[in-house]
């Protein structure tokens, strides 16, 4: 913090010089900045093209009709958004997304947290274990889910059987093929990929909670609860917050367990805000809705984003 | 009562709290291998059943006869034709997104990266846009490009989402190296870029590494933009062909885990090798920011 004070003192008359001596003449200067426009140039213009420019088209979409027998687009202002906004299945798939990503980072939250706290305890055979940990976030989507379609299967997967012993019979174990199951077994399968990450980010975190502190607590008389609820969890919460919104992003975009799993059924109730979009465009062929969707997704996630980024400005690290 | 038997209770009662917290420290250990490592063992035993142990109901946990006939089968030119396409799709991904992030960081990080800051706002903004928004308008595009099933459309595509993710880590790993080792370089006459290249880069190696792996991760594992963009048989990438195993009626799923081990063996590799710099720079950026 000093150092950087410091440094900040010393540049400034250095760079009125330097400016100085860019109104006389600094061809140097001058190739240096050329340079830099160069390396810049082409990852932004990489950028524009595939980010800015299908996102405009987006908009643009939204507000056009074009469907698989009338192909030519047709303006027809917010008729798209009245058509979604009165229908059913709109609604069904926004309050989808809200329990998906809601459940999901919750339990990523308890589960991420649950075993950072057990793997900075001390016992045999633990840098194993928080290496491994990691396995099931690094994992192909498609792998996963097919992986647990085998896990659910009701007549071959261990689940059911293991559900056998305590007297659930096993044709209520098919839970993917069960409107009132089918989210939640899939929202187990995005836990189970989803929570090391938590978990990496949180023991790292805990790790960098001074151990004075807690100490300090220990000795005024505060439990092993109390010391983790006041003491441990206030020094990571920089860290607690912006892995809940980065891991509530990633959530909400989620593609390939639900496609690959259940592909937003049985009847739509597993169907979240991508598989709509590209179900829409690519089955329905209706660039138009699929447009719509997507820029009410992207309407939440800019919420979300804009909490990142207040977040990130809060502790400092695009100042650095 | 003696002081020796103050202290024979202090111990044993010391020692109780000591078995507690080790069986405390053992049993979430476990807790924790048994939902880890619990799915990977059914992938396993499955993988080396025979044909005849895989349609047992109830199912065996441990398979009578293990056999390596699922991967010999699914060891085909087809797989290999699979393997492939996706080592070529997500190598291609990985070099041109390095190369360009390397480029951009020179420009955001050094020497003061000032006119950085809004830079990294844009960046961040479009690495937090849904993938799934951006697919309507790239398949569009791609198409009356005459970039569809082709893996150069795809490779393009997967830099919308890695570009910015690579910026950011990159941007991460090169701030942290002090700035007075390239001034010094400077003084002894290199250019600002030379002594980028030059002194920079060689230290930042291991975070470039780690931003790599992530990237070509991250490119080998994409699913929804492969189902789109890849109709031809030949282009398909391996997350696409995994699912050819899943038939209309009946699913093979020894040949099914087979395919999936074989998947996963590089990610597991490549993540050996540079995890601690990988969790580094991400538990670095995430603690501060």
């Amino acid at each position: 913090m000093t150092q950087l004070a410091v440094r900040d003192r010393e540049a400034r008359p250095r760079r009125e010089l330097d400016a100085r001596q860019r109104r006389k003449i600094s061809p140097y200067k001058r190739r240096e900045a050329l340079v830099r426009i160069l390396c810049i140039a082409p990852p932004l213009l990489f950028l524009a093209a595939l980010v800015a420019y299908p996102l405009a088209q987006t908009l643009y979409l939204s507000v056009m009709k074009s469907t698989l027998i009338q192909p030519d687009e047709v303006f027809v202002g917010f008729d798209n958004f009245a058509n979604i906004l009165t229908s059913a299945s709109f609604w069904n798939v926004v309050s989808n997304s809200v329990v998906w990503t809601v459940v999901v980072v919750a339990l990523q939250f308890v589960l991420g947290m649950s075993a950072a706290v057990i793997l900075n305890r001390r016992f045999v055979g633990r840098g194993f274990l928080r290496a491994a940990v990691v396995i099931p976030w690094v994992m192909p989507g498609v792998i996963a889910a097919v992986l647990w379609n085998l896990l659910y299967e009701p007549y071959l997967g261990p689940i059911a059987q293991l559900l056998g012993f305590i007297g659930v019979p096993a044709e209520n174990a098919a839970w993917l093929s069960n409107t009132s199951t089918a989210l939640f077994a899939v929202i187990i399968v995005a836990v189970w990929k989803g929570f090391p990450l938590s978990a990496i980010m949180y023991t790292a975190a805990y790790q960098n909670v001074p151990e004075e502190l807690r100490e300090a607590a220990r000795l005024d008389g505060a439990g092993t609860w109390q010391v983790f609820r006041n003491v441990v969890l206030p020094s990571m919460a920089p860290t607690i917050r912006s892995t809940i919104v980065l891991t509530t992003v990633w959530t909400f975009n989620y593609f390939d367990l639900v496609y690959v799993m259940t592909n937003g059924g049985p009847g739509d109730s597993t169907e979240i805000f991508p598989t709509a979009i590209y179900r829409l465009a690519f089955v329905d062929v209706n660039y138009g809705l699929s447009s719509a969707y997507g820029v009410i997704s992207v309407l939440i996630l800019g919420i979300f984003t804009v909490l990142y980024l207040r977040q990130l400005n809060k502790s400092g690290s695009l100042n650095r | 009562m003696t002081s020796s038997q103050l202290t024979s209770r202090a111990d044993s009662s010391a020692r109780a709290r000591k078995a507690r917290s080790a069986l405390v420290s053992y049993g979430g250990a476990l807790l924790i291998a048994i939902v880890v490592f619990g799915p990977l063992y059914w992938m396993f035993i499955t993988a080396i059943k025979p044909n005849v142990e895989l349609f047992t109901s109830p199912p065996r946990w441990f398979p009578n006869d293990p056999t390596l006939q699922n991967f010999v089968d699914v060891l085909d030119p087809a797989f290999l034709q699979l393997l492939g396409n996706s080592l070529l799709v997500a190598g291609a991904t990985t070099a041109v997104c390095i190369s360009l992030a390397v480029l951009a960081s020179y420009t955001i990080s050094r020497p003061s990266g000032k006119s950085g800051k809004s830079v990294i706002v844009v960046v961040l903004v479009s690495q937090l846009l849904p993938p799934a928004v951006l697919l309507v308008p790239l398949y569009r595009s791609a198409e009356s490009l005459g970039l569809l099933d082709s893996h150069a459309g795809l490779i393009i595509a997967y830099l919308t989402f890695t570009l910015p993710v690579a910026i950011w880590l990159l941007h991460g790993f090169i701030t942290s190296i002090p700035v007075e080792l390239e001034e010094s370089a400077r003084v002894d006459g290199l250019s600002s870029f030379r002594a980028y290249f030059t002194v920079i880069i060689p230290l930042a190696r291991p975070g470039i590494a780690a931003t790599a792996a992530y990237i070509f991760f991250t490119a080998w594992q994409d699913f929804m933009f492969a189902l789109v963009f890849l109709t031809d048989e030949d282009k398909r990438t391996l997350p696409l062909g995994v699912l050819g195993y899943i038939g209309q009626y009946t699913i093979n799923w020894g040949q099914l885990m087979a395919a999936s081990i074989l998947l996963l063996i590089p990610i597991l590799v490549i993540f050996a090798l540079v995890q601690k710099q990988f969790i580094a720079g991400l538990t670095a950026g995430a603690v501060k920011g």
